[in-house]
């Protein structure tokens, strides 16, 4: 189940990125995942409900694009 | 409302201290191996019969990556290496930060080699890197051949992969050519040794690879 300490790591990314565009409200994160990794998208979205915190809305929304390879990243964050 | 544009990449955090692990092994000469399997298909029983078949067990430091217990350490331990114990409560891989935060109970400067038994999974330590210098996955020969193809991540990324339990072929429908021709799909650059590590048969091939493997890397240097 590392798709929880996946997600703990971009929390914490998003986190830091927030803070430094003095952004209070995180609406939207846009994932990019590789197939490759073989990562469970249904995990990730489960671990992202159960960590987002009072940072995020409360219908915040977790995009995940799949493609095929091996990226991994954050795409872009969206909030005010 | 606005969007943030970020392109940042998930592990970097992690790439990031491994890569100062890596540094700190290449200053002190250390040859590091982050060996993975699954549960059960004898990472330790392997490590305890190289430990016993390797000169000098002073010179070797062992990490040993368990969701729970000390029992896997205990057993290294009693070989005459100095072994640290990483318990990851739940977490199913070893990370950077986890073997960077142990680094300290070894005496660096003593150690030829370091190897890193990972929590036992083929999916999840993949992605994860600890700053090793060589990738050794082992596969038992009870598991069968179709997992290089069910779980290709870890084959293709290995330098060498072991093929344990050989003494119990005979009782197994494990085909060996199929075997072969499936790692050399994934990974046609990997060594692969087979291995019986409860018989000690095939270790001493495995250590003189080792051994073969660290000097190159010391006359790169």
């Amino acid at each position: 189940m590392h798709e929880i300490s996946l997600m703990y790591s971009i929390l914490t990314i998003v986190k830091g990125s927030a803070k430094e565009n003095q952004m209070t409200r995180i609406s939207k994160i846009k994932l990019v995942v590789g197939t490759g990794l073989f990562i469970m998208p249904d995990s990730l979205l489960f671990a992202f409900h159960q960590l987002k915190d009072e940072l995020f809305d409360r219908d915040a929304v977790l995009e995940l694009e799949e493609r095929a390879g091996r990226d991994f990243y954050i795409d872009f964050i969206e909030g005010e | 409302m606005k969007r943030i544009s970020l392109k940042h990449s998930v592990l970097q955090g992690n790439q990031k201290i491994a890569e100062q692990n890596r540094q700190i092994f290449n200053h002190y000469s250390i040859t590091s191996i982050n060996f993975m399997s699954s549960p059960g298909a004898g990472k330790t029983t392997f490590l305890e019969s190289l430990l016993l078949n390797m000169n000098a067990p002073e010179k070797i430091g062992v990490i040993e990556g368990d969701i729970a217990t000390t029992l896997d350490a205990e057993r290294i331990a009693a070989c005459g290496a100095r072994v640290v114990q990483i318990n990851t409560h739940g977490a199913c891989h070893l990370n950077a930060d986890m073997i960077s935060k142990v680094l300290h109970h070894f005496n660096l400067s003593q150690l030829d080699y370091l190897f890193i038994e990972n929590v036992g999974n083929l999916v999840c330590p993949i992605e994860f890197d600890l700053g090793e210098s060589l990738r050794v996955t082992i596969l038992s020969t009870t598991e069968g051949t179709d997992k290089v193809a069910k779980y290709p991540a870890a084959f293709q990324c290995s330098d060498a992969i072991i093929l344990n339990k050989m003494d119990l072929l005979p009782y197994l429908n494990f085909d060996l050519n199929h075997f072969y021709s499936s790692v050399k799909n994934f990974n046609p650059y990997a060594s692969i040794f087979e291995v019986s590590a409860c018989k000690r048969e095939g270790i001493a091939q495995w250590t003189k690879w080792l051994q073969t493997k660290r000097r190159e890397k010391e006359q790169k240097d």
